[in-house]
């Protein structure tokens, strides 16, 4: 398997915001001496001690960014991480996703539209019985709004952890605006290893709850960013792009005690692993909060540079004041870039292997910018994917005509245009559908549309998912792929509509059913028309 | 909520008998513990029947009958689910918007799954289904007991002249 750019930024991302949390705010020493030349492990090392905050930006071969930003260490004191109700706790982690975001950061793992990746069939995932298990599937059954909060309580007494659990939950909900509703406890001790086994529990007992978390996807971001230092990019940051993108997500960790969960993981697994290993003296509370977004096209054949501003909605980047900013970007690695700004010796560091650019933003100070220039056509021309429903709801039994429409909004024409909107009719049986569900086209000039129609006849109730319509093309000799976003059509559930199909569904029991009850019913009013009363009507 | 979510994702699949199945098997199948919305309603419901049956015998009649109206409801629900036709080799996936959270959220769910994990955490890894099975039978008797409970104080108060 070929490790490309967006594995190694996929790894490092994952390293920052999850494997490798960071030792906070307690740190008594603040002054940060800006790097002679980047050396990863001191870099990490800063990361850890000082705390931090990271812009990351992504762009793939569509020009659409994968947006982050995350800060490290600095929550911990709002968190009270060191107060009574944590006491015991391992880590409490609490994440929220709208949109396919789950879906889209698989695909950055690769694996999705067949592309090599960790997970695609020639890398890390099994072969078993001659098919591939699909992460995809999985997360379809997960659904697009997925917001949780897991905490675990070692060594305590089922009450305690219990009253501990309810202290954190009430301390979020006052403190940041999270709401809550319990799911599941578990506890994992000593009496689920059967007897045979001769297995004994490096812990007592471990008390894991987990809670829905109920706040609107809105109100979760926001409550997320709320734990965050306010000062830094955070300040002139537009905090709505992480609402309103067609996929976004916010996630918050906070380990009370880092070096707790370190001797866990050593006593359970016989070793830390690489990346703890790599910082063995950390003690103490650490926290990770990030938000992130998938966003549509920003960059086409006509663009020539990327403000990282735009991204962020910042018109000026001012960084921590207290531990440390780093501004990276990630582009796809058959775009070459030819220069970048504001550029030092040593506060800035460009990797052409895997076309990475990291700022020291810290050592740079107040900018009104980040940016880069590569050459003119390496994206594909803008190219937008639409899809319609008329009437946008139906009753069982009803239709909708569904239109999917493709315009070249760039100024260069695409080619070999291929447009199929299918995918629902894998999941749905009972749908009944006319018309055209996919087309071929030889090359669609700018401002241009193309587009296919047809009509879908609902019998069951329900929410139908339609997969995003894929459009494959070819621009400047290279093939593309996208597609539109997933969507949901629901047809409702009016009472005579529902009652008319489960009649004429159940045939003929249930109208053997019906034809009892209108006997009843002439039965009883036979007996009111000849005023004496019926069998079985009561007195009253 | 989460009702809404299991009918919203499945309902397309399992057809139009889904949601009344859904309905039934939540009013027949109450964790007194965490659903006391169906506590309520069938203690009212069964209070109500005795209040005018106005009789002990006749209460508990009311009662029982209640129950097993629901009762054959439900299974008629349920044998058209499978006449329809069940296809689970193509589990749609949850649909935009929705979440499986919203359906761990129902409270059958939770007192089954509870119960799972219960039972899998103090058996040694070896689940007793004996005792799975209990919870289940629990829940599907507590109505009968409210009910019938319920519609005798209702005709003990209300006495018929």
């Amino acid at each position: 398997m070929k490790i490309a750019c967006k594995h190694i930024a996929t790894i490092a991302l994952v390293i920052f915001l999850v494997v490798v949390p960071v030792a906070a705010a307690n740190s008594p020493g603040r002054q940060y001496a800006p790097a002679q030349e980047f050396d990863p492990g001191g870099f990490l090392q800063v990361l850890f001690t000082e705390g931090a905050e990271l812009a990351f930006s992504s762009i793939d071969q569509n020009g659409v960014p994968t947006v982050i930003y995350g800060q490290l260490g600095i929550p911990s004191a709002q968190l009270q991480l060191s107060s009574e109700m944590y006491q015991g706790c391992l880590m409490m982690a609490l994440a929220g996703v709208h949109g396919e975001l789950l879906n889209y950061l698989l695909g950055l793992l690769g694996n999705v539209s067949g592309s090599s990746g960790l997970l695609s069939a020639e890398g890390f995932v099994p072969m078993q019985g001659g098919s591939t298990f699909d992460p995809n599937q999985l997360l379809d059954m997960l659904g697009t709004e997925f917001n949780l909060m897991i905490s675990a309580f070692l060594n305590l007494d089922a009450q305690v952890s219990a009253q501990r659990m309810s202290a954190i939950a009430a301390h979020l909900q006052s403190t940041f605006g999270f709401t809550f509703s319990p799911l599941f406890q578990i506890r994992i001790d000593q009496s689920i290893i059967p007897e045979g086994m001769n297995l004994t529990l490096p812990f007592s007992s471990l008390d894991v709850y987990i809670y829905q978390v109920t706040n609107e996807f809105g109100p979760l971001v926001s409550a997320v960013l709320g734990v965050m230092d306010q000062d830094g990019f955070l300040s002139s940051f537009n905090q709505t792009m992480f609402t309103t993108a067609r996929a976004s997500g916010a996630i918050l960790v906070a380990i009370p005690d880092i070096a707790e969960l370190m001797n866990l993981v050593n006593n359970t697994m016989g070793g830390a692993g690489f990346a703890l290993s790599q910082l063995p003296s950390l003690s103490g509370p650490i926290a990770v909060a990030g938000v992130g977004y998938i966003g549509d096209q920003v960059l086409s054949a006509t663009s020539t540079g990327l403000s990282i501003g735009s991204l962020f909605g910042a018109p000026s980047f001012d960084p921590l004041v207290e531990g440390m900013s780093v501004v990276v970007v990630n582009m796809p690695n058959d775009v070459p870039i030819s220069s970048y700004t504001p550029v030092h010796v040593n506060w800035s560091f460009y990797d052409n292997i895997s076309n990475i650019v990291v700022w020291n933003a810290t050592a740079f100070g107040f900018q009104m910018a980040y940016n880069l220039w590569f050459a003119g056509n390496e994206f594909p021309p803008l190219i937008s994917i639409e899809r319609s429903f008329s009437p946008t709801t139906t009753g069982v039994g009803g239709q909708t005509q569904v239109t999917v429409t493709v315009t070249n909004e760039g100024t260069s024409p695409i080619t070999n245009l291929n447009l199929t909107d299918r995918g629902f009719l894998d999941y749905y049986k009972t749908l009944n559908v006319t018309g055209t569900t996919s087309i071929a086209v030889l090359s669609l000039a700018p401002s241009e549309s193309t587009s296919i129609t047809y009509t879908v006849t609902f019998r069951n109730e329900g929410t139908y998912t339609f997969p995003g319509a894929v459009l494959h093309y070819t621009y400047n000799s290279t093939d593309f792929t996208k597609s539109s976003p997933k969507d949901g059509f629901t047809v409702a559930s009016s009472f005579g509509s529902v009652l008319f199909q489960m009649i004429s569904d159940g045939m003929p029991f249930s109208g053997l059913v019906v034809g009892l009850i209108a006997l009843g019913g002439i039965w009883q009013v036979y007996g009111l028309v000849r005023k004496r009363p019926s069998a079985g009507t009561f007195q009253v | 909520m989460g009702y809404e979510t299991l009918i919203a994702w499945l309902g397309p699949q399992f057809g139009n008998y889904f949601r009344p199945t859904m309905v039934m098997v939540n009013a027949l199948l109450v964790n007194p513990l965490n659903n006391l919305t169906m506590v309520a309603v069938w203690a009212i419901a069964g209070f109500l029947g005795g209040v005018i049956a106005g009789k002990k015998a006749g209460a508990f009649v009311v009662g029982l009958v209640s129950w097993l109206s629901c009762f054959v409801v439900l299974a008629f629900c349920v044998v058209q689910l499978f006449m329809g036709g069940l296809d689970l080799g193509s589990l749609p996936p949850v649909p935009p918007g929705e979440s499986l959270v919203y359906v761990l959220s129902v409270p059958l769910v939770q007192s089954a799954v509870g119960s799972l994990l219960g039972l899998i955490s103090g058996s040694g890894g070896t689940p007793d289904f004996a005792s799975l099975i209990v919870p289940v039978l629990v829940w599907f008797f507590v109505p009968l007991i409210i009910v019938t409970v319920a519609a005798i104080i209702g005709g003990t108060i209300r006495k018929k002249e």
